[in-house]
């Protein structure tokens, strides 16, 4: 089992559970992982773009497809915090943007090292 | 109970503004039916400029999509003629069986799955409402 290390106590991904969630199609995990990677960067600077905005209908958006992507491979901490997020912009409590966003960035901090580890260290078959 | 088609040559509409989610449904259910044709589209606009351009035999949609959500995409088919019985099949990450139940009752929902699913019971769902909506 590939699981990250954590100063939280938590895996910031187990990989066995995020090809169960694939139904163990190891090629398309690959293909996930890697569109997660490069898209989650893209998703982050719209999310912070919409939360420095207070635009609630645009965060909630942006936050909706990342946490979808987090979703896919069961990345349930940095999922976690970004369901928190899209919750507060469908709630409109923009005071509370800055925080979800701040734990957020942690969670992908730990997340995308991993999931760049794993590709580079994974069987190409 | 009828025997599930493997090969059968429809043609779906997969509606979700996660990338991610539209590659996952493409690759699970062509593995399955590798006969099946699958378009996507990200958003509700999208989906209506898709689906103007031919023919469909199912739409798979997200329920809960920004902006637009799926009960426009699904109000927009029911009220023409051309794409009333396509058969549209709500994906929801909402497990509130009360929003499933509304959802069906006002909206002329076919089927449903909730997130995460398994791709044969999507699948079969899909095959299950078209036979409905086209009995032999």
């Amino acid at each position: 089992m590939f699981a990250t290390p954590t100063s939280q106590g938590q895996p910031a991904i187990i990989i066995d559970d995020a090809l169960a969630a694939l139904e163990g199609n190891l090629p398309l995990l690959k293909t996930v992982v890697q569109m997660v990677i490069d898209q989650s960067g893209v998703d982050l600077a719209a999310i912070r773009t919409d939360a420095a905005a207070a635009n609630s209908t645009a965060l909630a958006a942006s936050s909706h497809r990342l946490k979808g992507s987090l979703g896919a491979i069961a990345a349930q901490p940095a999922f976690q915090a970004c369901s928190a997020l899209n919750k507060l912009a469908r709630a409109g409590e923009t005071a509370a943007y800055a925080i979800a966003l701040a734990h957020l960035e942690e969670e992908l901090g730990r997340l995308l090292p991993c999931l760049q580890t794993w590709l580079a260290e994974s069987p190409t078959n | 109970m009828k025997k599930v088609n493997y090969t059968n040559k429809r043609r779906v509409l997969i509606v979700d503004d996660v990338e991610v989610h539209r590659v996952m449904m493409n690759t699970f259910l062509s593995k399955i039916n590798p006969f099946m044709t699958i378009d996507q589209a990200s958003s509700v606009p999208e989906a209506i400029a898709t689906l103007s351009d031919g023919h469909f035999d199912a739409v798979v949609s997200d329920w809960n999509l920004p902006g637009q959500g799926g009960e426009v995409l699904l109000k927009w088919m029911r009220a023409r003629a051309n794409f009333n019985r396509v058969p549209f099949i709500m994906v929801s990450s909402n497990t509130d069986n009360q929003d499933i139940i509304h959802a069906f009752m006002t909206f002329g929902v076919d089927a449903y799955v909730t997130k995460p699913f398994k791709a044969q019971d999507l699948y079969e769902k899909i095959t299950a409402a078209y036979d409905k909506r086209n009995p032999d």
